[in-house]
């Protein structure tokens, strides 16, 4: 009896299970329900209200690491985003960003860009690629987009690119949408655009800079997505089932162990702590 | 091929990196080193690339100089130099910063707290007193100045179970995070076994 309960009490157990759970969900998933947050519901009402040929600017600061928490859930909004008649300008403030972003645009992610037909690289949508120097940067490319990038990430002169010769300064971006996973990028992208600049400003982040971003929703962020919870609110939206959904379960299975092990482990500890087991 | 290959290596180094949860071995140093490696070398290549797909224009003559500037540090006797370029970002980085923060993270951080009152809906009503109260009992736990007072420490003593509260969900926000890069990982192995990745 002892010797079972050390073994509850001990990190094999929560590890043993954590995989459990997982695999339980992943194999047989039970369906549960998703229910559209007003964040997210925000976030795609801001988008769909945009006017056709509306100009975005696409802060995409996702990193290898932190993929499948912001990434994923990246994509089916980049989807959403390239459906409309928009013109999309993406750039990286990390250097992980170009790897991650050419899966994408080059068909291998999840939602295929490729399958859409009349978008044309240069004249509906750019790549601006990696540009060094984070909130620097940022507030210098909303004053001057064609004197802080030469060249886009393909090395082809911008001034060539026809889409570019309708944004030059902020004045020019209708939308500004953060993809991050960082700790602290948030509040420089929110001064940066939302502040100096008073554009309007959605965010797409992972779930631990959730809480960092509903500080400013909804006076500087007007709409939010929370990570794989968040895309999939967005697949349910959009009627269209991905990975987002696939993983709500699994992860709404962790949650519940999650608390199932604090509850047990206050049993142990007060039990003996009160010398109910010895 | 060359994904077929990527996609066994990537399944090796999960299975090793998941290995630690039940025992710390040196086979996941070495999958740990392998992905800061990995990471490392692709900034790096991604730096280079930039600068030199970038740098050869007019316009950034100057900043790619200044760029260079900092490797100075590593020769003794001009390692000055590189305190031009540091003075550069550092003034700059804090301008920047400086002249949106107090606008972003305090006037407005205000005005959504008063704007909640405005709305007439029951509901919203409430949310905002508990809102008002949350931030209004959360300060008191920053004020040092009226120690002994009890009315004060009551106030406190809410702001604390706020602060509690507003923490507690920050520390699951980010669980949720981590539960996120797990499920996908094991997600992962479940595939690569079942065959579903090739």
């Amino acid at each position: 009896m002892v010797k079972l309960i050390d073994f509850i009490d001990s990190s094999y157990f929560s590890h043993i299970m954590l995989v459990f759970i997982a695999v339980l969900f992943i194999v047989r998933p039970l369906g549960l329900p998703v229910v559209v947050s007003e964040q997210t519901k925000s976030f795609i009402d801001v988008i769909e209200s945009l006017k056709p040929g509306s100009n975005i600017l696409i802060q995409y600061d996702v990193t290898v690491a932190m993929y499948p928490s912001t990434g994923i859930p990246t994509e089916i909004m980049l989807r959403h985003v390239m459906e409309h008649p928009f013109n999309v300008m993406i750039v990286s403030g990390g250097p992980e960003g170009p790897k991650l972003l050419e899966q994408f645009l080059g068909g291998k992610g999840n939602y295929n860009i490729q399958e859409m037909k009349g978008r044309v690289y240069g004249q509906d949508h750019v790549y601006l690629g990696y540009i060094a120097g984070g909130e620097t940067m940022y507030v210098s490319l909303g004053s001057n987009v064609h004197g802080t990038v030469v060249k886009d990430y393909y090395g082809t002169p911008i001034d060539d690119l026809p889409m570019m010769n309708k944004i030059n300064t902020y004045k020019d971006i209708d939308l500004v949408i953060i993809c991050e996973a960082g700790s602290d990028q948030i509040d420089g992208s929110v001064r940066v655009w939302a502040t100096t600049y008073g554009r309007k400003l959605i965010a797409d982040i992972g779930s631990s800079q959730y809480t960092a971003t509903l500080v400013y929703y909804p006076q500087l962020v007007k709409g939010i997505i929370n990570g794989v919870k968040g895309g999939a609110e967005y697949e349910y939206s959009k009627g269209k089932p991905g990975p987002n959904i696939a993983g709500s379960d699994p992860l709404t299975g962790l949650l519940f162990l999650n608390v199932g092990l604090i509850i047990l482990g206050n049993i142990l500890y007060y039990s003996k702590k009160r010398g109910i087991i010895k | 091929m060359s994904d077929i290959i990527g996609i066994i290596i990537a399944a090796t180094l999960t299975l090793i990196a998941l290995s630690q949860l039940f025992k710390y071995t040196r086979i996941y140093r070495i999958a740990e080193m392998s992905s800061i490696a990995a990471v490392v070398a692709n900034t790096t290549v991604v730096a280079v690339i930039t600068i030199i797909t970038k740098s050869y224009t007019p316009q950034l003559i100057i900043p790619t100089i200044l760029g260079l500037s900092y490797f100075s540090l590593f020769a003794g006797k001009y390692r000055w130099i590189s305190r031009y370029p540091i003075a550069i970002m550092v003034g700059v980085g804090t301008g920047i910063t400086l002249r949106a923060i107090l606008q972003s993270q305090f006037i407005e951080q205000i005005i959504a707290t008063i704007k909640v009152f405005t709305t007439f809906e029951p509901f919203n009503f409430i949310n905002a007193l508990i809102l008002a109260a949350g931030v209004i009992s959360g300060l008191t736990m920053y004020t040092f100045t009226d120690k002994y007072s009890k009315e004060l420490n009551a106030v406190r003593i809410i702001g604390r179970v706020f602060l509690f509260i507003a923490m507690g969900t920050l520390f699951a926000t980010s669980v949720y995070g981590d539960y996120t890069l797990a499920y996908n990982r094991i997600k992962f192995i479940l595939d690569f076994f079942t065959g579903k990745l090739f």
